[in-house]
């Protein structure tokens, strides 16, 4: 039998939206694979009822989806009192400064362009905790 | 803790959503045909693009990424109404989405795609969109300066985000071999349990409350399980029906006519083994409407109808069946050329015949009213054809025809092929299961009027026809002592009415299909086992494939009159 590779007590748990069904088993076979825990939604409006009635530590958006996208549930989340300081990272297509600016303005915390590694987006998390 | 993630192990799933991406861009753009696009549209459009593309990237599949970012450019200038939607970008976009189709087809066959028909689709599409957008930039990711300040440990104590997590919007993929594996495990159950409930009604303690009660409720959950397992392979027929939209829109471009498909009940459900199965006689049903009942703009317009033809493809639910139309508003079955044709081909009708009769001569084999093999539908198969594909699948096909004013095929089939709803039959020693849906009605021999014809066997009087007696044990070599009262069951296959001759009918029951053809082989005449309660097997029996032992299947038309050559 393997040890844990974490522990049960001090896993934190994540938020993964995207309406892609690819990239979001693969984000979270990445991230739980990395011992964090993970809950999934698909899309803006699917992410703010999960974030209303659960506590997450970080929140990670696409931001093309359908219903609302990412940018706009930013917003939304920076507007509830629990999410006000909780990270929150956009993964977007473009990088360019156009969409940093965009990101910026609704206070999200950071960004990750497409296509990026699963080593690129855990590193990017470890900086976050 | 650094994982090594594979990445390959996303690609069937990247596969599965790549595919609907490009149905998504397909049927929107064959919809900007009929009608200018909505906003919304556009937006989906490009959506479904943007999520190729950047599956592709994280995936890796750089040719299928790079291809698809000249189609994303494309469709956000349309987006920003920088672009108009003319036939030539119509054009533009179906031709990308086959080329996209083909790399994606090649992502789960393993093939390498065709750079050089991948570079020729990108200088296509940047002939549309103003500028070339640049590929994202280098920078991959970063922390925006004011970062928040790492959050406080959260309390867990409310949490009940297990339960949710991983869901897929409330739904998940699951292999179709899975399900699979869990139907024949229920079919299995259902076996044992009315074995068991068998075996109870001849014990001692079925006296027992509490045993009875116990074997009441086996009963009742093996039936409620077997129908929500069932329930779990049921898909909407509009994923089917869908596809028709591009079939539609390049038969009907390749034959110089108009016509666009409208979808009724896409939102029906049937077992997703069927929909593959029902792609072919569709597709040639669609075909046929196209080919030889919508008539070409200008013979329309003089006729005072719109110069665009429809075809409607609706499904709805009766009576546990699902029930497809397929109709067009072109000209209609012609009833004289018909008739010429069947004379032609030596197949006879008994005169005088109404309507329904003569149009039921198309499914005769090797019967086609086209002047000439055309592309479109002349591919050597007929309506024959069709309507065997789905009396394969337990169903039935007719026609309904209105000069000038188009024809309608209509399809009738169970939803499933897993369950079939039976009537157990005897033959000497032996049980057979008769499809519930073929039977027309049971008449014990003694009150029928029989004939004997010259060279066919014995006729039955049926409501003012006779129609030929399939005798089951000479068919299956079963020897049966002479019964006193035999019944002749009357009974519709591939349009032909025909009656079985059994010993006696039992009850009526669901059964549970198991092929034969995959545990033995295919046997004439049988379309598959089951295991009754009694833990014998019986045979259920292929009615359709019966006729045709005896030879009174479509081909040879019923009759008192037959004076043609068939031996």
């Amino acid at each position: 039998m393997n040890a844990p590779v974490f522990k049960p007590n001090t896993q934190r748990r994540i938020l993964t939206v995207d309406d892609s069904p690819s990239m979001r088993d693969m984000i979270s076979f990445t991230i739980e694979s990395a011992g964090y825990q993970v809950v999934v939604a698909v899309d803006g409006i699917d992410a703010l009822e999960k974030a209303r009635s659960n506590a997450f530590d970080l929140i990670l958006t696409d931001q093309n989806m359908p219903r609302m996208d990412g940018l706009t549930l930013v917003r939304e989340l920076r507007n509830l009192p629990a999410y006000a300081r909780i990270p929150i990272l956009l993964i977007t297509t473009e990088g360019d400064d156009d969409m940093k600016a965009k990101g910026r303005a609704v206070k999200a915390s950071g960004w990750i362009v497409k296509p990026f590694s699963p080593q690129v987006l855990l590193d990017l998390i470890a900086r976050l905790f | 803790m650094s994982p090594n993630i594979d990445v390959s192990r996303f690609h069937a799933s990247f596969y599965d959503e790549a595919r609907e991406h490009v149905e998504t861009i397909e049927s929107l753009c064959l919809g900007f045909e009929i009608r200018p696009p909505e906003p919304e549209e556009l937006d989906a459009m490009f959506r479904a693009a943007h999520s190729i593309k950047g599956g592709a990237a994280t995936f890796g599949f750089p040719l299928l990424a790079s291809t698809t970012h000249a189609l994303e450019s494309v469709l956000d200038d349309l987006r920003a109404g920088a672009l108009a939607v003319s036939g030539q970008l119509i054009g533009a976009l179906l031709h990308a989405c086959d080329v996209l189709g083909v790399q994606i087809a090649g992502i789960h066959h393993g093939t390498d795609p065709d750079p050089g028909r991948a570079a020729e689709l990108v200088r296509l599409l940047q002939s549309f969109s103003e500028a070339s957008r640049p590929a994202s930039s280098s920078e991959s990711c970063g922390l925006f300066e004011e970062e928040p300040a790492p959050a406080p440990r959260l309390d867990h104590r409310e949490t009940t985000a297990t339960a949710d997590a991983r869901a897929d919007g409330g739904s998940i993929r699951v292999e179709l071999a899975k399900l699979d594996a869990l139907i024949n495990l229920v079919g299995e159950m259902v076996i044992a349990q009315s074995m068991l409930s068998e075996i109870a009604v001849g014990e001692i303690n079925a006296r027992d409350v509490r045993f009875r009660t116990a074997i009441k409720s086996i009963e009742r959950h093996t039936r409620d399980l077997r129908e929500r397992v069932m329930s779990v392979r049921m898909v909407p027929i509009g994923s089917v029906f869908a596809r028709f939209q591009r079939v539609v829109h390049d038969v009907a471009a390749a034959l110089g006519k108009s016509a666009q498909l409208r979808i009724e009940g896409g939102e029906s459900e049937i077992d997703k083994v069927l929909t593959e199965r029902l792609v072919d006689p569709l597709t040639h049903l669609v075909r046929n409407s196209l080919d030889h009942g919508i008539e070409d703009p200008a013979v329309r317009r003089a006729a005072g109808k719109p110069e665009v033809g429809t075809i409607l493809l609706r499904a709805s639910h009766h009576s546990g069946q699902i029930v497809i139309e397929i109709a067009d508003d072109g000209a209609g079955l012609d009833r004289e050329r018909i008739l010429e044709k069947a004379a032609e081909r030596g197949i006879t009708i008994d005169e005088p015949a109404s309507d329904e009769q003569v149009w039921d001569l198309i499914f005769a084999p090797g019967f086609s009213t086209a002047e000439a093999v055309s592309d479109v539908s002349g591919r050597g198969v007929g309506m024959d054809v069709v309507r065997r594909n789905v009396s394969a699948l337990r169903g039935s096909v007719e026609v309904q025809s209105t000069t000038g004013a188009g024809t309608r095929t209509i399809i009738r089939m169970p939803l499933t092929l897993a369950i079939l709803d039976g009537l157990s039959v005897s033959v000497g020693d032996e049980t057979f299961i008769v499809p519930l849906t073929a039977i027309v009605e049971s008449v014990p021999l003694s009150r029928a009027k029989i004939a004997n014809v010259h060279g066919r066997g014995r006729v039955m009087e049926f409501r003012d026809d006779w129609i030929p007696i399939v005798p089951l044990c000479d068919l299956f070599g079963i020897l049966s002592p002479e019964v006193p009262n035999p019944i002749a069951m009357v009974f519709e296959a591939d349009g032909v009415r025909a009656a079985l001759l059994v010993d006696a009918l039992h009850n009526e029951q669901q059964v549970v299909i198991k092929s034969v053809e995959a545990h033995f082989r295919a046997v004439p005449g049988v379309a598959g086992a089951t295991v009754l309660g009694t833990g014998r097997v019986a045979l259920i029996l292929d009615l359709a494939g019966l006729l045709r032992m005896a030879g009174f299947d479509a081909g040879r038309r019923s009759g008192k009159e037959r004076t043609n050559d068939h031996a």
